[in-house]
């Protein structure tokens, strides 16, 4: 085989750091969510069913939208997972009822995110919780996860 | 396929580089020209109707405009100085300038240059960052709204003081200096594929590509409201009275929306397109069976689409009434079909039907 010999560190270069055209997301002033509190989310979670409804809607505050940091990401989406493969399948419609649009768009979010990385009885959970988000939401909803840049 | 109408001709692109004219005889068209001269697909027409004027911008980075000598369109060549194709055209109200946008990230504002009897353009850049889909020029002929790849509705100065006088303000500002912005969206993302002035040009209405639709009231600070619909995205939309929308897209029907301007509501005011009923027919056991190992379902639903418009509707267009007491406009679509709808039919037919 032909060795290398000839220097190829610009083989490592980013060249589209450097073009002029780049598409540079403008930075948005809104302030850093630091995502649900966990705390909160867990003692409602021991109430269950009293308190699912609650649960849920504490998962869904504070997305991580406008974070940078992965962790931060990783771990909201660890938590509204928890709450979401908490609830018994009947729970799932009415607490889906209870969200408002910017709501389900939110929720559909966190199903597709849910997605990308699944274990083991996640995406059967998963896909209930998506039935009953695209009844309300419609494609409409899905579209927004799709065409959003703010990703959570 | 692009279209534009005059009252009995019709200027059309069949997705490929020429424009035919067709013209109305009886209750069917013939086509009486083509226009032959562009190097790559025709993207954008617009018919002036006052100086019977046609203007046409495609993908060879040109634009032309026709002149009808006798029975013949004769083009003439408008250097637009882009290095990527142009996407839309639109003649301004007075038809004495007109607008391309193009994938350069800038619009062309072109204007005839009595002296040296030629068109000549300006340039507005900044600060543009991607392709531009969509124009609408407001009714002073002087303000330019542009829907773009970049997220953005944005209404532009197109002020060109050569060809008129300095503006009068309007609610939108009063400075109106060349490639001004005098407003900027916020609140919708996705790419904007239509946009559109109310009749008076005080609200700016814009679909997007994340499905939602939105309508900007100018002000001291413009007042921005929008919807999130629950269908596919919609690609063109169009005012059809002051506090009316009707807007279009993959979904391939026209819908009705209802802005309140006091209530600060923009809200889905019904489907335009209800298609009749067609026979249910019982499915024998067989059937059933045979779905049910072909499709994974015993559902009786066919799989085609029962709207009038069998692929995504990409124009609307107003033919009679003006943008603020429309009677009838027209759909097109990529499934190559025009539809003509007629506002007081479409009232009579839909009970809960109100267009305010």
């Amino acid at each position: 085989m032909a060795k290398n010999t000839l220097p190829s560190r610009f083989r490592k270069v980013d060249v589209d750091e450097f073009d002029e055209n780049k598409f540079v997301e403008e930075h948005d002033e809104a302030t850093e969510q630091p995502g649900p509190d966990t705390g909160e989310v867990d003692n409602l979670i021991r109430q269950y069913p009293m308190a699912a409804v609650v649960a849920f809607h504490v998962a869904l505050r504070n997305p991580p939208i406008n974070s940078k940091n992965p962790v931060i990401k990783e771990k909201a989406q660890a938590v509204v997972l928890r709450v979401l493969t908490s609830f018994k399948s009947s729970d799932i419609e009415p607490a889906v009822k209870s969200l408002d649009s910017n709501g389900i768009d939110l929720l559909m979010k966190y199903v597709y995110k849910g997605f990308e990385k699944p274990s083991e009885n996640s995406s059967a959970v998963l896909l209930q919780w998506h039935e009953k988000a695209f009844a309300v939401g419609g494609l409409g909803s899905i579209v927004r996860v799709m065409t959003s840049r703010k990703t959570i | 396929m692009h279209f534009v109408q005059m009252k009995t001709k019709i200027a059309l692109c069949p997705n490929n580089h020429d424009v035919h004219i067709y013209k109305k005889e009886g209750n069917g068209w013939t086509k009486t020209q083509v226009l032959k001269e562009h190097n790559g697909q025709v993207t954008g027409i617009d018919w002036a109707p006052e100086s019977n004027r046609i203007v046409t911008c495609g993908t060879d980075r040109n634009a032309y405009v026709w002149t009808l000598k006798g029975d013949v369109w004769k083009p003439t060549l408008v250097i637009l100085r882009i290095n990527r194709a142009a996407r839309c055209v639109k003649w301004s109200p007075k038809e004495n300038k007109f607008a391309v946008g193009s994938g350069s990230r800038l619009i062309s504002v072109c204007y005839f240059e009595q002296e040296n009897d030629w068109w000549v353009c300006k340039h507005i850049k900044k600060p543009i960052r991607s392709t531009i889909l969509c124009l609408d020029w407001h009714p002073n002929n002087i303000l330019l709204a542009a829907g773009s790849c970049d997220f953005k509705c944005r209404i532009f100065s197109a002020y060109i003081k050569e060809v008129e006088e300095k503006p009068a303000p309007t609610p939108w500002g009063s400075k109106m200096p060349f490639g001004e912005v005098m407003f900027e969206s916020t609140g919708t993302a996705g790419w904007v594929h239509g946009v559109c002035f109310s009749e008076s040009g005080n609200r700016v209405a814009w679909a997007s590509h994340d499905s939602t639709v939105a309508v900007a009231e100018g002000g001291k600070t413009a007042v921005i409201t929008s919807l999130s619909s629950e269908t596919l995205p919609l690609l063109c939309v169009t005012f059809i009275t002051e506090n009316s929308l009707v807007a279009a897209g993959h979904d391939c029907y026209p819908a009705l929306f209802v802005y309140d301007g006091e209530k600060g509501t923009l809200t889905f005011g019904g489907k335009l397109d209800v298609p009749k009923q067609s026979a249910q027919k019982g499915l024998t056991a067989r059937e059933r069976f045979q779905n049910l190992d072909k499709k994974a379902t015993s559902d009786t639903k066919e799989a085609v689409l029962e709207s009038l418009h069998k692929n995504s509707i990409s124009q609307i267009s107003i033919l009679q009434g003006g943008k603020a007491k429309c009677a009838k406009f027209c759909t097109t679509g990529m499934d190559g079909g025009m539809a003509i709808w007629d506002v007081k039919t479409l009232e009579s037919a839909m009970k809960d039907l109100k267009i305010v």
